[in-house]
């Protein structure tokens, strides 16, 4: 209990009656690195809003480090939000932008210039401290924000897909930043992004979140290996979803694929009687093409193959409405397809995963 | 930056051409009947000469009356800013839009009245007889009826009322840009509500605040109907007094030198604003060029 520094039980927002968060708990652990992952208003924006008291749950309860923040004004809550917009405040410095906090808290002087040159110097800043923000370019400014949230050492920093405005190269290295950062402070940060690529580099767990519900709550790892939804699968990475029928033949589950017998994972917990409709999901860089000694085997024709770089696209038809994607890096089976060719697809059957409806 | 080379003066003719039709228009019907009145304030049948302005200086009369002009525009402006403030506030920040619109309508609806019209309501709601007065009295907190108009209080009111919505439109377009997530982080930050407010959201509203008191100020002060209406004719503000030596008694020389004064003074205070304005800089951005 003491190692949860967030805690979220039953949380529920409605907005004119229209659901915006739907019952969703989970905790944070000290010095934890969590992502909430899903698409443009799913709701997850809304969920850091409600840790940070901008909203009120119509129902559920929300601690921080033990204590049920849920009638604490924002000002009053120990934790510190970084805007998606960064909000800096334009007519203030660098430095008074990152000394608010302090200033508001009362902290004497001496000790706010010690702490902001502290983090200033943290980001990278320290040469900026006269500038006003509208002199500073984006990563600059959102280094700022960054600054301004971490000097007043919250218990947990919530960012707003706080990289969403910067170009991809400044991206990619201010995520690689971020996670130091993340590392020397030891603050917890929840994150929020719709960016899987985003999620999958800085975090320690993510929650996969639509339609204001937590489907999915593990490290990435777990997510892109054992999806749990269809909605996972796709979200977290491609997946081919195919569906398929549970028979039993040997005396195990199998699920007839396309008219083919294929085994298949099936999730820790779940039963499955013979003639239930379930889907099943393999990742396209674990699927093989004209791999004769493979378990799993399905005839497909070739429609069209992509060339990306570092890897290659066969995009397949299984049958006439069961398209099929596989990927691989080995030139000489990508040179050898052609449209309109006739493969064999396989998978071994620990890849194959079949997903809750 | 852009910004530093707008501020340069060296505009190509394409740039600038848009002035044209607006300067044109000032030039004609403003500067150039203000430039003849200057020398016109200094002629008279007995020559040339400044004794216009030794009579406006020496005179205890005019100097009150100028005086009186300037004290009711101030507080005039003063309670229009306290007052405005507010409701720019509420109205920027109001959802849905179709509320705010509605209140936009409420606040310009007065102008589309005659400014007389307005100041006659107010001898209805003031008066010996009036609404003001009767109330008072049938809740006993007055014996016998209070003399509210003819006064300068009445003209405050009355000017308050006619200025208000100037002040107000113009704090709301400038708050319509200070962004409320900005509060927000200020909250976040550890700022109670009105902390915010007072270290965030109003030094950005500056720039509104000085140009709705200015464009108040100047309206009050050149203002007739207001208190000549509700002020009577014992509490003459300067425009009444110009207008009576332009009107009734022919003094065309020292009406034209009334003016002058006027605009001297108010040019005077013009310049102390903006050199207070320039050294209030608003994150690289000053009150006076979001003003300009």
């Amino acid at each position: 209990m003491n190692d949860d520094i967030v805690i979220l039980d039953q949380v529920a927002k409605s907005y004119d009656s229209v659901p915006a968060v739907r019952d969703v708990s989970f905790t944070v652990r000290r010095g934890e690195f969590v992502s909430l992952l899903g698409p443009s208003g799913c709701g997850k924006s809304t969920i850091l809003r409600l840790i940070a008291g901008f909203e009120q749950p119509d129902r559920g309860r929300i601690l921080i480090d033990g204590v049920d923040v849920v009638d604490v004004p924002p000002h009053k809550r120990p934790v510190n939000l970084v805007f998606q917009s960064y909000a800096l405040f334009p007519h203030l410095t660098v430095f008074e932008n990152v000394a608010f906090g302090l200033r508001r808290k009362g902290v004497d002087k001496a000790q706010i210039g010690e702490r902001v040159c502290r983090f200033l110097h943290l980001t990278g800043l320290d040469t900026l401290e006269k500038r006003f923000p509208s002199q500073l370019s984006g990563g600059q400014q959102q280094r700022v924000a960054l600054a301004r949230a971490l000097v007043n050492q919250p218990k947990v920093l919530l960012l707003d897909e706080p990289l969403g405005a910067l170009d991809l190269k400044l991206r990619k290295r201010m995520q690689i930043e971020l996670k130091q950062l993340q590392r020397e402070v030891g603050i917890s940060f929840i994150y929020v992004t719709h960016d899987q690529d985003e999620a999958l580099a800085l975090s320690d767990r993510i929650a996969v979140i639509n339609a204001g519900e937590l489907l999915q709550f593990a490290p990435g790892r777990d997510l892109y290996d054992a999806p749990r939804t269809q909605f996972v699968a796709n979200f977290l990475g491609e997946s081919n979803i195919m569906h398929g029928t549970v028979v039993v033949a040997n005396g195990r589950p199998k699920v007839e694929v396309a008219g083919r017998e294929v085994d298949v994972v099936i999730p820790n917990g779940a039963r499955y009687e013979p003639g239930d409709r379930v889907l099943v999901s393999v990742r396209p860089e674990q699927m093989a093409l004209d791999a004769p000694e493979a378990v799993n085997q399905l005839p497909a024709t070739v429609a069209e193959k992509v060339f990306l770089g570092n890897a290659f696209n066969v995009f397949l038809r299984i049958d006439p409405d069961l398209p099929c994607l596989v990927r691989g890096t080995d030139r000489a089976v990508f040179d050898r397809l052609t449209p309109g060719q006739q493969v064999l697809v396989s998978w071994q059957p620990e890849q194959g995963r079949i997903l809750a409806s | 930056m852009a910004r530093t080379g707008r501020q340069s003066l060296g505009h190509s003719l394409g740039e600038i051409w848009p002035l044209f039709p607006g300067l044109f228009l000032l030039l004609v019907v403003f500067a150039l009947p203000l430039a003849g009145m200057l020398p016109e304030s200094f002629v008279d049948a007995d020559g040339v000469g400044a004794h216009r302005y030794r009579e406006i200086v020496s005179d205890s009369y005019y100097l009150t009356v100028l005086a009186r002009s300037f004290w009711l525009s101030l507080v005039a402006t003063l309670i229009c800013l306290v007052l405005g403030y507010p409701v720019a506030y509420t109205l920027v920040r109001l959802t849905p839009e179709g509320w705010k619109r509605v209140v936009y309508m409420i606040v310009i609806a007065p102008l589309f009245t005659s400014a007389v019209i307005r100041a006659m309501a107010w001898l209805v709601i003031l008066g010996r007889q009036g609404i003001v007065n009767d109330a008072l009295l049938s809740i006993g907190l007055i014996d016998v009826p209070i003399r509210l108009l003819y006064t300068n209080t009445a003209v405050i009111i009355g000017l308050v009322y006619i200025m208000i919505p100037f002040m107000v439109l113009t704090i709301a377009a400038v708050l319509e840009n200070v962004n409320s997530t900005l509060e927000e982080a200020a909250r976040d930050l550890g700022a109670a509500p009105l902390v915010a407010f007072w270290k965030v959201t109003f030094p950005l509203t500056l720039p509104g605040v000085f140009a709705g008191s200015f464009l108040v100020f100047a309206l009050c002060l050149s203002s007739y109907v207001t208190p000549a209406l509700l002020g009577g004719g014992r509490n003459k503000v300067v425009a009444m007094l110009i207008f009576e030596q332009f009107m009734r008694n022919f003094n065309w020389p020292l009406g034209a030198a009334l003016s002058c004064v006027l605009l001297f003074i108010t040019l005077l205070i013009i310049w102390g604003y903006n050199r207070a304005l320039a050294r209030n800089v608003v994150g690289g951005r000053t009150g006076r060029e979001a003003m300009l």
